[in-house]
């Protein structure tokens, strides 16, 4: 019996077996797991039986439906083959043809299910894509299927982009697949350097020449992500932080996003918590009854916070003496974003799973928690900044059964309203220590967009600053600097200035507080001590501008090249890369 | 940025919490673009210490666990990608629960997980107004809620700080005794009977000389 089979046998057993529907979750997804690999493998007999057992433990999630999507893409792939070798007059082609139609089908049906049951993972978007290009490339090749193929990409319904749902709760311009063609950021970072450990170190100078992606790559790995707290710091009252380790800190959290710090919090502390929570939940628990799904009901009706749910279950409770006994947690469950509809205090996280607002009082008013010798040191460090606020103080906690959470960003972009100023949001955080251009003759083309707040420069957006002639418009998408420029001068935008064009920003007459002569641009505005700043009564911080001189970085719109190649970036210094740390 | 703070031990059995490291600045389909390993035995140049691998859009997709023991804090970017573990425990009180604290800059507001308090008011309004009269609501509701109170004589105004916090400045700003009485002032005006003004008042005196020096100036004492 191969690996394969007894895993199979085996999940097969406990996925009929269990009762339970977190079970029934996490067998699916090894299912999913072991069907993809075999998918992606080319043994797609294997991934056709361990798809079908996946889709019984549990059809509605998402890595199941991504598996069978790519049981029928791969297929696809095959037929595709086939069908170009074949003509298309032949019994074969039309064969072929029909089976191709039918796995397409049904791939772009499992990657919009994929889709809907997890928006947030790009994955089965770009999968999704990737049938449909196919699809399209398929009836370019073979007028005679267009007709069949042109149906299934009015099912596929898709736009280029992420899902509606991820739209409505993240709206951002055009996905990256679109604009990760037009980007040419490699032609213009520096070479790379070599590297020679430790991994910190050389993930920061990777991170700041502007090989993010390698330095994520670098670094990020289960021992990289991770800080200890040495034995002898760990009291509240007389640890501290030094400050290479805060370095540290701050690094693995640019660059990886996360850190694990272990030891930060004071195990008795921790210990005091969850008793006094678990006591607490048990005794609210208790007064209604006992039972997983009087546990769901007592965190449902604690979050709703409606009276008639309360009521409901004491009227239950008065006439018949007992809660009925009812099912526990839905297996299949999802999360429904009309359940995120925001609450005052509380709110659905996902199927089993509540998060509720801590009051600032007693246990939860303590150093450890607010200002926590191993905590705010390095996230001052990290986010650059003097002074923290605390925005949210909860909990969240999981009942027995709740399934893994769907993939999710804590929160949405900065400004609902705009797609122009990207690249704000990957430096709001931290201060801009480098600038670079692009070489001359070869405008920036920087995937910019919504999602992953890349930085994305266009000085020529300053050039004709307080004159009559317009600016050349970035190919968009694309971040541009006339934004800032308008909110720096405590200015409220243009209208239209966040639109794509930018024309009307780079117009803006009566700019900014700095004089600049005819040579200069600024290149950089997010220099401040709290970062960018977004309005108020108050002036803006003054101390945020680069200027920097116009040489070298005249851009010509429509030039996708230097005629020249790479000759100009070798018969001249660097010049591009400007240091500004205040 | 956000802090976790595991109150539970989660092992990779245990179903921690699971990240994409870096999709905080990139999408999770940029990441995948990335095709290459470090390897550093290679020697030469940069570029040679980078080896091309050959991986599908999905192979590339790459989690991280945040295994956590008890007292560990996972500091992470709001923006990086993540999501929750599934709780595998079947006994009706084995729920998992983590403390969540965001640390923001002054300026940053997350108008998107909670919803503020407002008035009944505020439904009447048409949904432009409401959108420009959101905050300015949220005040009026406090006043509401603080003269209804203060009405069924509950001491408001001893409930309140009597500092006054200067958030460009990160001070305290004092005194502040005059500020609270007019305050006291301007939120009664005829509702509190005249004793329990007094009351307040004195009780803010009481609590006012604690940390300042100052006198009171004549004619403040009621």
């Amino acid at each position: 019996m191969s690996a394969s089979a007894r895993v199979l046998l085996c999940t097969a057993v406990a996925c009929i077996a269990t009762t339970y529907s977190h079970a029934a979750n996490e067998v699916a997804e090894e299912y999913a797991r072991l069907a993809l690999d075999s998918a992606l493998n080319g043994d797609l007999s294997d991934a056709a039986i361990l798809a079908s057992h996946a889709l019984r433990c549990d059809p509605g999630d998402a890595d199941v439906q991504m598996a069978v999507g790519v049981l029928h893409w791969t297929r696809t792939a095959q037929l595709s083959a086939s069908l170009q070798a074949a003509p298309t007059s032949s019994p074969a082609s039309k064969a072929a043809l029909q089976q191709y139609t039918h796995h397409a089908i049904r791939a772009v049906t499992a990657f919009k299910r994929s889709i809907a049951a997890n928006p947030w993972d790009s994955a089965a978007a770009d999968a999704l894509e990737g049938v449909v290009r196919g699809v399209a490339k398929q009836g370019a090749v073979a007028s005679s299927t267009a007709v069949h193929l042109s149906s299934i990409l009015r099912m596929a319904d898709y736009a280029g982009g992420p899902t509606r749902h991820a739209r409505h709760r993240m709206p951002y311009e055009p996905h990256a697949d679109d604009v990760r063609a037009a980007t040419n950021a490699d032609a213009y970072l520096p070479p790379l350097p070599v590297l020679q450990g430790p991994p910190l170190l050389d993930a920061k100078v990777l991170w700041e020449l502007g090989y993010k992606q390698k330095a994520v790559r670098l670094l990020c790995t289960n021992d990289g992500v991770r800080v200890t707290v040495p034995e002898h710091e760990r009291n509240i009252s007389t640890g501290a932080m030094p400050p290479d380790l805060s370095l540290d800190l701050a690094t693995i959290l640019q660059v990886c996003g996360f850190v694990v710090v272990q030891g930060a919090m004071p195990v008795d502390f921790v210990r005091f918590l969850r008793e006094k929570n678990n006591v607490s939940t048990k005794n609210n628990v208790a007064l209604h009854a006992t039972g997983t799904y009087c546990v769901q009901e007592y965190f449902s009706s604690f979050i709703a916070r409606e009276a008639a749910t309360q009521a409901n279950i004491e009227t239950v409770e008065h006439l018949y003496g007992y809660v009925p006994p009812l099912s526990p947690l839905n297996p299949f469950a999802r999360p429904s974003y009309t359940e995120f509809t925001r609450r005052e205090d509380y709110t659905v996280r996902s199927a089993g799973r509540y998060e509720y607002r801590l009051p600032l009082r007693n246990e939860f008013a303590r150093d450890e928690l607010l200002s926590n010798p191993w905590v705010r040191p390095g996230l001052a460090r990290a986010m650059d900044a003097n002074e923290l606020v605390v925005d949210m103080l909860s909990a969240i906690t999981s009942l027995p059964g709740s399934p893994t959470q769907h993939l999710h960003k804590d929160v949405g972009p900065l400004y609902s309203t705009d797609g122009a100023t990207p690249w704000l949001q990957q430096n709001v955080f931290r201060r801009l220590r480098s600038v670079l251009g692009p070489p001359p003759g070869d405008p920036a083309r920087l995937a910019a967009h919504m999602e992953h707040f890349q930085d994305a420069f266009f000085p020529d957006q300053f050039v004709n600053l307080g004159q009559t002639a317009p600016s050349p418009a970035p190919p968009p998408p694309a971040a541009v600097l006339a934004e800032q420029r308008a909110r720096l001068a405590n200015v409220t935008t243009v209208p239209g200035a966040k639109h794509a064009e930018y024309a009307d920003a780079a117009r803006f007459p009566v700019w900014h507080p700095w004089e600049l002569t005819p040579d200069q641009y600024i290149a950089a505005m997010t220099h401040s001590e709290h970062g960018f700043w977004d309005g108020g009564h108050t002036p803006p911080p003054f101390s945020v501008a680069m200027v920097t001189p116009l040489v070298n970085m005249t851009l010509e719109t429509g030039v996708s090249a230097s005629p020249l190649g790479l000759l100009p970036l070798l018969l001249r210094p660097w010049p591009l890369t400007h240091t500004c740390t205040p | 940025m956000a802090t976790h703070t595991y109150v539970h031990t989660l092992t990779f059995v245990s179903q921690p919490t699971t990240f994409i490291p870096g999709s905080h600045a990139f999408a999770p389909s940029e990441l995948s673009t990335e095709d290459t390993v470090f390897d550093a035995e290679a020697e030469g140049s940069g570029d040679a210490q980078w080896q091309t691998v050959n991986r599908s859009p999905l192979q590339r997709r790459s989690f991280l666990y945040g295994e956590t023991q008890e007292g560990d804090v996972i500091l992470f970017d709001v923006r990086v990608t993540h999501r929750g573990g599934s709780n595998r425990q079947k006994g009706p009180h084995d729920w998992r629960s983590i403390l969540y604290c965001t640390f923001t800059h002054d300026w940053f507001h997350d108008g998107r997980n909670f919803q503020p308090r407002h008035t009944s008011q505020f439904d009447a309004f048409p949904p432009y107004v409401r959108t420009a009269v959101t905050r300015i609501d949220q005040h009026d509701y406090l006043r509401q809620v603080e003269t209804e109170l203060a009405n069924a004589f509950v001491d408001v105004v001893g409930m309140s700080s009597t500092y006054e916090f200067d958030t460009t400045q990160y001070a305290d700003v004092l005194p502040l005794r005059d500020t609270a009485v007019q305050r006291a002032g301007q939120l009664l005006p005829g509702t509190l009977p005249r004793p329990a003004l007094l009351a307040a008042l004195r009780e803010l005196h009481a609590k006012h000389t604690w940390h300042s020096s100052a006198q009171p100036q004549e004619g403040e004492q009621g």
